[in-house]
């Protein structure tokens, strides 16, 4: 009897110091920049997010790839027939930090927080992603106290009112944006609440020097234990150059670069064979394309920009960025529900876009000017496209602008005639690139159509495809990206290939296409 | 002196709110929105609105600079736009690294500039002077980022001696970025400072304490060394009140969380409240750093008092 008990309880200790024992040690990640902020209604960048994503629960997530899993909801939801109202029953027992329960009033409060323009999220307001809800627009008014579409039934059951069907809606409650918050928290410390979180995700907040050091911690009260962050803390280096940061990953200081590999020791580092087992890479779902506005000529003139896209030669402009980059002949990326395998690369052809130009009548004003910005890869990208048009008898001039300078001016329509830009996904559905890219609605100052694209059938399209399952709308957002292609408004080039810098010793690490990291995965051996 | 203080206050006041007016009228003017800034490329135009006007910049010039400067009179600098932390305590949190780093790097530059300058024109023997002219030479030629960047490769990653950038080592992690900003600025001193010997060796009064008798070295350290420094107290005065604004350069090269890598991250951003808390704080540090140098010259050169 002794022995079985002490083998009983030996047993049992070892059950319980086994998750201590997986899990250990510090993880440490360098980034140039500090973090914008950690409060999930306000940060809205691929640094921030794969963060609060380790630090706040939301209803739903997504599994390995792009399908959505239940997380702090039971299961996917009910929806109703009419596609307008979802349902959602909240597992219980998840709590933030400070004792406070996650429940439906703590979503109800976050999302509210998020519509209110007080809060000043980049989701916020009528124009956000929640304004699709009943009631919105009277909140953000300011004329009701909370938005009579968002209804806690009981106290861990949710309901969701939507103007109009939109499916999407399921991926915007995967965002950190949709993330519950602790309300006395988030009362207590108001604007300076990002530097007081208090999480209920893997891990929790542990102390940050602005400037110089944010630190994490595994959350032991975590309510999914199988799922548990396998490290104990994860410490983020912050405001070194990306070349010290390199350094002191190969030394063993830093385990891995939070923005990849930088751009000017790419060849060195990915030649040399002593660190081939630090290498990563993954497609990244974003594209990068040279746009025309087709409200200012000649660009008006569909030969003309047929033209360009022959001129252009995408497997040069891969090669320009040491081959970090897929050619595509398509605006929507690998990885993307809704990408055509069977949409070829099309080779470069100056000679026939030459003879278009001619037959267009086009003639050379010699005052064309092809706005980018000065941001890698931007420039080096911009002057070959520029020696691609000229060897076809475009002449254009390189207007290379600041970041903010730049968004401003191609986000204002009727201010480029012709540029460069990218478009990076926010969550896996085609219409988050077609219809945000070419719905005559986003033509309008600090809108994306930089193609002034006006066609009222796609836009009567899209707007149906909104409202069907994503099953259901593939094969439709195919056929309207053939058809927009058809068209000419911009030219796809490549695809991006991030290549991260990773110590061998840490395990686990698979770049996700919507969080891009996710620690609560990743080991140390 | 008290009329000399309250003449140099009032040209204070002046001198900061014309820096607060220049800088935001120039970030006023930047063809950049704040408020796309904040919200990312990927937020609806809407909501952006929204933002701008929850900032008030859809406000007059006029009303939006009044807002601040009614603010910054009670001293509150706004909050940052890309962090919302408030700006006044921010910029207090690093100045302490910004003024370490200062006050070595400061400590860099004169003992090693002044040494070489004075040295230089001390001596009889033409190949110092030379050796010093060099490394004038040297010093103001290379630029201080690449000198940064190879000191720290040097001896933080192939000799691995201090740590390799930022300041969490310590101490010991100030050492390359204020021998960086030391050697920089040496090649300044020892300029003013040879030539400032060489002046006062040939005043009257030095050559009549040596008519008299008066030692080489008595000569030299008693009387010439004393009034050779007076440029140099001008210099390191008003040298302090700009580093105390931020060695950007040498701040962005190392990784050091001072006021320099604020700076720099503010004007990327276009993080006006921050931008403008920066400048202000370095045209303060400048001002107050300049009244202190008159008050101390004044101090040490009876002729100017009188």
């Amino acid at each position: 009897m002794n022995k079985m008990l002490t083998s009983a309880l030996a047993l049992s200790f070892a059950l319980t110091l086994s998750p201590a024992l997986a899990a250990g040690k510090t993880l440490t990640v360098a980034y140039p920049s500090d973090f914008q902020s950690l409060d999930p209604a306000i940060g809205y960048d691929t640094q921030n997010w794969p963060v609060e994503h380790a630090l706040f629960v939301t209803l739903l997530n997504y599994d390995a790839g792009t399908k959505l899993k239940p997380w702090g909801a039971t299961d996917l939801g009910t929806v109703s027939a009419d596609g307008k109202t979802y349902t959602f029953r909240i597992k219980k027992g998840i709590t933030f930090a400070d004792g406070e329960p996650t429940d439906a009033a703590a979503f109800k409060y976050a999302l509210e927080r998020v519509l209110n323009p007080k809060t000043k999220s980049p989701q916020g307001g009528k124009g956000g992603w929640f304004g699709v809800l009943v009631g919105a627009d009277a909140f953000v008014d300011g004329k009701a106290a909370s938005v009579s579409g968002i209804k806690v039934l009981d106290p861990y059951t949710l309901e969701f009112q939507l103007k109009s069907p939109d499916r999407t809606f399921l991926n915007v409650l995967a965002t950190p944006f949709s993330a519950a918050v602790p309300r006395k928290a988030v009362e207590k410390w108001g604007s300076d609440f990002s530097h007081h979180i208090v999480a209920n995700g893997p891990f929790i907040f542990k102390s940050w020097v602005p400037g110089q050091k944010l630190t994490l911690i595994r959350n032991p009260k975590y309510f999914d234990v199988a799922n548990a962050a396998r490290i104990e803390m994860i410490e983020f280096q912050l405001g070194l150059s990306e070349q010290v940061s390199l350094l002191r990953a190969q030394t063993g200081q830093v385990d891995m670069l939070g923005n990849g590999i930088p751009s000017a020791q790419f060849v060195a580092v990915s030649s040399d064979p002593k660190f081939k087992p630090y290498l990563k890479s993954a497609v990244q779902v974003a594209t990068f394309y040279v746009f025309m506005n087709l409200q200012k000529p000649p660009f008006d003139n569909k030969l003309v920009r047929q033209a360009v896209s022959l001129a252009i030669d995408k497997k040069r402009m891969v090669q320009l960025v040491n081959g970090r980059g897929k050619a595509t002949g398509q605006i929507l990326p690998p990885g993307m529900p809704g990408y055509d395998p069977s949409i070829a690369v099309d080779a470069p052809d100056p000679v026939k876009a030459r003879a278009l130009l001619k037959q267009a009548g086009y003639v050379d004003s010699g005052n064309l000017s092809f706005v980018t910005t000065s941001d890698e890869p931007y420039p080096k990208l911009s002057q070959a496209v520029q020696q691609q048009l000229a060897a076809i008898g475009m002449k254009v001039e390189l207007r290379v602008l600041p970041n903010a300078e730049y968004i401003n001016t191609i986000t204002t329509p009727g201010s480029t005639a012709i540029g460069m830009s990218a478009w990076f996904q926010d969550y896996p559905d085609p219409s988050d690139y077609l219809d945000v890219l070419f719905e005559a609605a986003y033509y309008q100052p600090g809108g994306f159509n930089l193609s002034g694209y006006k066609n009222p059938a796609l836009d009567a399209q899209l707007r149906k495809l909104r409202g069907l399952p994503l099953a259901q709308a593939l094969s439709g957002y195919q056929q309207a990206q053939k058809q927009v292609l058809a068209d000419f408004p911009l030219v796809p080039m490549y695809n991006p290939v991030q290549y991260d810098f990773v110590n061998p010793r840490v395990t686990g690490v698979v770049v996700h296409p919507v969080w891009n990291y996710v620690y609560q995965d990743w080991g140390i051996k | 002196m008290l009329s000399f203080l309250a003449r140099r206050l009032v040209w204070s006041a002046g001198v900061l709110l014309l820096a607060s007016l220049l800088t935001f009228f120039v970030g006023y003017k930047l063809p950049a929105d704040p408020a796309r800034m904040i919200a990312g490329p990927n937020a609806s135009a809407e909501t952006v609105l929204s933002i701008r006007h929850q900032l008030g910049l859809d406000q007059p010039f006029a009303v939006q600079h009044a807002h601040f400067l009614g603010g910054a009179l009670t001293g509150d600098l706004g909050r940052s736009y890309r962090t919302e932390q408030r700006v006044l305590p921010t910029l207090l949190e690093r100045f302490p690294y910004t003024l370490a780093l200062a006050l070595s790097g400061l400590a860099f530059e004169v003992l090693i500039g002044a040494s070489v300058g004075l040295l230089a024109a001390g001596t009889r023997v033409r190949a110092v002077d030379g050796l010093a002219s060099t490394f004038v030479l040297l010093t103001l030629a290379v630029p201080s980022f690449w000198l940064g960047i190879i000191l720290l490769y040097l001896f933080g990653f192939r000799y691995p001696i201090f740590p390799l950038g930022g300041a969490e080592g310590g101490p010991i992690s100030l050492f390359l970025p204020a021998l960086t900003l030391g050697l920089s600025g040496a090649g300044y001193y020892a300029r003013v400072g040879r030539a400032s010997l060489l002046e006062v060796l040939g005043e009257d009064y030095i050559r009549t304490a040596r008519a008299k008798g008066v030692s080489a070295g008595r000569v030299m350290f008693k009387h010439a060394f004393k009034n050779a420094l007076r440029p140099l107290v001008t210099m390191t005065g008003l040298d302090l009140g700009v580093l105390l604004g931020g060695a950007l350069i040498i701040e962005q090269v190392f990784g050091w969380p001072g006021i320099g890598t604020l700076a720099w991250q503010a004007v990327q951003s276009v993080d006006l409240p921050m931008i403008m808390g920066t400048v202000l704080f370095s045209a303060l540090c400048i001002v107050v750093s300049s009244v202190l140098v008159d008050v101390l010259y004044r101090w040490i050169d009876p002729r100017i008092r009188a």
